[in-house]
């Protein structure tokens, strides 16, 4: 009966993925609501800081809906710090320019749905660090939060190595093929890159879904945030 | 399946991943047996290979002993995936687990996963011709003359009692005769069920 005993690297794979599934599992008794909490992982990638942030299920209503209040605030704090907040998900081009003027070399790419950016796009991105270097902390203090009336927030280091360029975009993190049988939550990710970023040439998100567009360097490991 | 091996964890997959991976272990081989024959696409099999851990995460909690080994409790769960009988719920978990299993296959898995579809392929031809049979007797004949589970297992892996699986097996296998010549089949060594 038994015609493949040998593991192969896919098992190992999937074993890997489904052993972080079982770690997020909430705890007994406390049914878990669909779509949110496993959105709230953050992928951390050890050197090269790259922070995914979750928005959360029904995003789209407030990121979509541009509103009258302004779609992103861009502030600099008296210690040299840089805040931004999005409300929503408009306005990129914008939103990059007042990063720049406020001394931040950034890149924003909102995307829409089923669309990604042609690899290799940040494919440069990730050169080779220490593993062992300290990971978001050091480029945006506090981490990245959502507040309780939706907008994104996170607040920039001062001391931003020269060569880094703040990522802002939108991550799908839902297959695509198939009917969403719930509106699709759209997340913002994160991240500091080194050194440039090409320009995105928008295509079609494979029939896979969009992933992660980077590649998680060796050691990067997955971070789950609380609740 | 050496289902006796990790009964006792069952209940504990869903939370403890050292449990789950020794689960896994036990059956990740059967899984992929069992969708390979019934798909012969390798990276479809990936898919719904995830998607029945997936699923058996997600259902550890209400596994009862009474309702049967682990092997037959998660052939049960794997037939579900695999007919697409629980799609939408496939679909939710997939989302939650923010994978598919097809992104986990390189080059050096295709082979491994054609291989195991080749072999499994007059399982695949047994399986579509099944397609006409009633969907409760196909279900258990599946699983005793596809995937070599008892009736009484394959029973407990349908939630219905050993008499309704033998009587609903009887009626499988008359009426495959009638209409396709069993034996031809390969099938005409399946289990006596008078």
């Amino acid at each position: 009966m038994k015609t493949e005993s040998r593991r192969n690297d896919f098992e190992e794979r999937l074993l890997a993925e489904l052993r972080s599934v079982v770690a997020s599992q909430p705890a007994e008794g406390r049914r878990r609501r669909a779509w949110v909490e496993p959105r709230r992982r953050r992928l951390v990638l050890a050197g090269s800081v790259a922070v995914l942030l979750a928005a959360g299920a029904g995003a789209g209503v407030p990121f979509l809906s541009g509103g009258a209040s302004p779609a992103y605030a861009v502030s600099r704090n008296d210690d040299g710090t840089v805040t931004v907040e999005i409300s929503s998900l408009s306005d990129a081009s914008g939103l990059q320019r007042r990063l720049r003027e406020a001394g931040v070399s950034a890149v924003v790419q909102y995307l829409p749905p089923g669309k990604t950016c042609k690899e290799p796009w940040l494919t440069r991105a990730f050169e080779p660090a220490p593993a062992s270097s300290p990971v978001f902390t050091k480029e945006i203090k506090g981490g990245v939060e959502r507040t309780p009336d939706g907008q994104t927030r996170f607040t920039i280091s001062k001391d931003l190595p020269p060569d880094d360029t703040l990522v802002i975009m939108t991550q799908e993190p839902i297959a695509a093929g198939e009917p969403a049988a719930e509106p699709t939550p759209t997340s913002i990710a994160v991240l500091f890159v080194q050194g440039d970023v090409g320009q995105c040439e928008i295509v079609d998100a494979p029939a896979g879904g969009q992933r992660f567009p980077l590649p998680p360097p060796p050691g990067a490991g997955l971070v789950q945030t609380t609740g | 399946m050496q289902g006796h091996a990790s009964s006792p964890d069952v209940a504990q997959i869903a939370t403890d991943p050292d449990a789950f991976e020794r689960f896994y272990r036990v059956h990740v081989d059967a899984v992929q047996r069992f969708v390979a024959r019934r798909v012969d696409d390798p990276y479809l099999a990936a898919d719904l290979t995830a998607d029945v851990f997936v699923a058996a995460i997600e259902s550890a909690r209400s596994y009862r002993r009474g309702r049967g080994e682990p092997a037959a409790w998660l052939f049960g769960i794997a037939r579900n995936v695999v007919a697409g009988e629980r799609r939408r719920n496939a679909r939710e978990l997939r989302a939650r687990a923010r994978f598919r299993g097809r992104e986990l296959v390189d080059e050096g898995d295709l082979v491994a996963l054609h291989a195991r579809i080749d072999a499994e392929s007059s399982g695949r031809s047994l399986y579509r011709d099944l397609a006409d049979l009633s969907a409760g007797e196909r279900a258990v004949l599946e699983l005793v003359a596809l995937d070599g589970l008892s009736v009484g297992e394959a029973g407990r892996a349908l939630g219905i009692g050993p008499v309704a699986a033998r009587v609903r097996l009887h009626r499988a296998r008359r009426s495959l005769h009638e209409r396709l010549g069993a034996p031809s089949l390969g099938i005409g060594d399946l289990p006596e069920v008078s």
